[in-house]
């Protein structure tokens, strides 16, 4: 983005009514164009919001962290350069390049490492935090031929790795990706000494872009997609199994089909970090049993669930695919190696995302790779992301036996039979990673639709008489992990319900009405009152109203009208003590 | 209106929130109350991006309005 684009897209109007996110850009150049940017950026991905971005002190990156009040922001960037940690690494300070200093400059950037590492720790238990490390170069301080890395450079770089490898392994601290920046900002192409020594900025506007796109998907991440449905033929593998038979598709480097093995490799990794996948092929059911049995593939048959092999269209296939999941199209990839299938699906789901296999073509294949992990990529994997595909295929199985009577005796036996344990933990735990991804996730059981960005998220739960109550249910065919959230404020004997979610896996087990006995009980509140709005699919929640009699217009329930409308509640109970 | 005035008026309009068209053409750093030393810097770069010249910080200083910015850019990109 030209910063001209950049001023023009701040300029135009907002809705009236926008909800506002804040943001500390942690920088100590003049941070006029990366502040233009970022809030650009941040505004294309999220033009709801009102975006504001509230610069450090020019100079003091280090001291400004360290007296940042993080409350209040929604989330922290940060751009540390050389010269933050050890201001000779910069070219506005002549305090010598000599060879005999090298010691003390490294002790130096060890020394202010320490300071943002101490900084970064104490924010990020706030709000999250997006770093960059130095994305320019070091000054020519060791005299060696530019084509070798000399010993000094490899002494400043080690204890940055250190700090790399920490920032890993803090759940609120995301580090841009060196590598990705260099693709969008070649390291040739960033310094001007010219702006640098007239302006005190020392980044070309094409690298504040580069920097700015990438912080910005940290900062705020786009929700990643749940499902991959993948054809088979010339895609999973090399060959029309009709044609070559079960022993004849490969997907090896000695067969020339290496890209199907690649493609393969990927599938299974992304079926362990919980995305659901699936097949749709026009192809003979049997004998695609028969090859997705073999095992040699590098993907296990146990991976996909469900598979639609047939010779009905594609677009049939993949609505049959969404049922059995109970996701909408708009959280799906589509994977096909004929661009014809990918448009007839597309017309049929035009919210999926379709994508082309690069059959005959590995140029492309890291192309297609960096695409699916855009459009998968989460800043964390949980335990319940990947139990999530077993999890479904027993819901399936489950929901089989459940659709079967429709007689409401035969319903009542199925759900006393099936062996349903809730755990219940109230707390103010900002910390769960798992009930914040589901309320900025859930889409049909949601009270009102409303997003929570993390600082607000951590800022609600910050106050004495909030709650945060989750919901994990289990029964005979496994465990669902933690599938509800209810999220609000308990004053005297009322309560007020703002945010309350749902998975859909969840539906049609009575949880929602159990949440609620358990609510009344544990809380020990006379009334209820939910903040309610319609939204364009929260249709199974207003449904849920409408059964508890629940006024839309004055989303209000006392206890004693609970107890009067409640089903019957056959699950069995446990607490999780709030420290857990 | 000139190319030229064109291109650059746009660019005076993304820097300067809320100026029409005639607002721009009679814009001095004395009139347009938004025209500090951080807006100059904004248009300085602006300028090199829209017509791929560099300037100086010390020139953009020096720079009082739309006319004489106006000017400056027809000889240097004419000659």
């Amino acid at each position: 983005m030209k910063l001209r684009e950049a001023l023009e897209l701040i300029q135009q109007a907002r809705p009236a009514g926008t909800e506002r996110a804040r943001y500390l850009l942690g920088c100590s150049s003049t941070p006029t164009h990366l502040q233009t940017l970022l809030q650009a950026y941040l505004l294309r991905e999220h033009p709801k919001f009102e975006i504001e971005i509230e610069p450090t002190l020019y100079g003091d990156l280090l001291g400004s962290l360290e007296r940042t009040q993080p409350e209040g922001f929604t989330a922290v960037a940060l751009v540390c350069e050389w010269y933050d940690l050890d201001p000779r690494l910069g070219f506005r300070r002549l305090g010598g390049w000599s060879p005999s200093l090298f010691g003390d400059i490294v002790g130096g950037v060890r020394a202010g490492l320490a300071r943002l590492q101490h900084a970064v720790e104490k924010i990020s238990a706030v709000v999250p935090v997006v770093i960059a490390l130095p994305t320019l170069p070091l000054p020519p301080l060791e005299i060696s031929v530019p084509a070798q890395t000399a010993g000094f450079e490899a002494e400043v770089w080690s204890p940055t790795w250190e700090f790399a490898r920490w920032c890993g392994s803090r759940s609120g601290v995301r580090l841009l990706s060196p590598a990705e920046l260099d693709l969008k900002s070649p390291s040739s192409d960033r310094f001007d000494l010219r702006t640098e020594l007239s302006q005190g900025s020392p980044y070309r506007v094409t690298h504040i872009s580069a920097l700015a796109e990438l912080m910005s998907r940290l900062l705020a991440p786009a929700a990643p997609l749940k499902g991959l449905i993948t054809d088979l033929d010339d895609t999973l593998w090399e060959g029309i199994l009709g044609e070559v038979g079960v022993s004849g598709v490969c997907f090896t480097l000695e067969t020339g089909a290496q890209i199907h093995g690649l493609y393969q490799q990927f599938l299974q990794s992304l079926a362990e970090r919980g995305v659901l996948i699936a097949v749709a092929s026009k192809n003979d059911s049997a004998l695609a049993e028969q090859a997705l049995a073999r095992t040699d593939l590098l993907v296990h048959r146990t991976s996909f669930f469900p598979a639609e092999i047939h010779w009905h269209a594609k677009s049939e296939s993949v609505a049959c695919i969404l049922k059995a999941w109970n996701i909408g199209p708009e959280a799906v990839a589509f994977i096909d190696d004929s661009p014809l299938e990918a448009a007839e699906v597309q017309a049929h789901f035009p919210d999926i995302r379709p994508l082309v296999f690069p059959r005959n073509d590995p140029a492309r294949l890291l192309e297609f790779f960096v695409t699916l992990r855009e459009w998968f990529g989460k800043p964390k994997i949980r335990d319940e992301d990947r139990i999530r595909a077993r999890s479904l295929q027993r819901a399936a199985t489950a929901a089989t036996v459940q659709e079967a009577p429709g007689d409401p005796a035969l319903q009542e036996a199925f759900l006393a039979g099936i062996k349903a344990r809730l755990s219940f933990q109230l707390s103010r735990n900002a910390e769960d990673g798992r009930a914040f991804e589901l309320v900025n996730k859930t889409n049909q059981f949601n009270l009102n639709g409303r997003r929570i960005p993390e600082g607000r998220w951590r800022e609600m739960l910050a106050q004495r008489d909030s709650f945060l109550l989750t919901v994990a249910y289990k029964d005979k065919f496994g465990p669902l992990g933690k599938i509800a959230v209810l999220l609000g404020r308990r004053v005297g004997r009322e309560a007020t319900v703002s945010t309350w979610v749902m998975s859909c896996r969840a539906f049609s087990r009575r949880i929602e009405h159990a949440t609620l006995r358990y609510f009344f009980e544990r809380l020990d509140v006379d009334r209820i009152a939910f903040e309610f709005e319609t939204t364009e699919r929260n249709t199974p929640f207003q449904e849920f109203f409408a059964d508890l009699k629940i006024p839309e217009s004055a989303a209000i329930l006392s206890r004693k009208d609970f107890d009067t409308r409640c089903p019957q509640l056959p699950h069995a109970f446990d607490e999780i003590p709030a420290h857990v | 209106m000139s190319e030229l005035d064109v291109r650059l008026s746009a660019l005076f309009r993304a820097v300067f929130t809320g100026l029409n068209e005639q607002n721009v053409r009679e814009a001095t750093r004395d009139s347009v109350a938004k025209w500090d030393s951080i807006a100059a810097v904004t248009l300085l770069t602006l300028m090199e991006e829209e017509f791929g010249e560099q300037f100086d910080l010390e020139e953009a200083a020096e720079w009082t309005s739309y006319a004489q910015i106006r000017e400056m850019l027809e000889k240097r990109l004419h000659g």
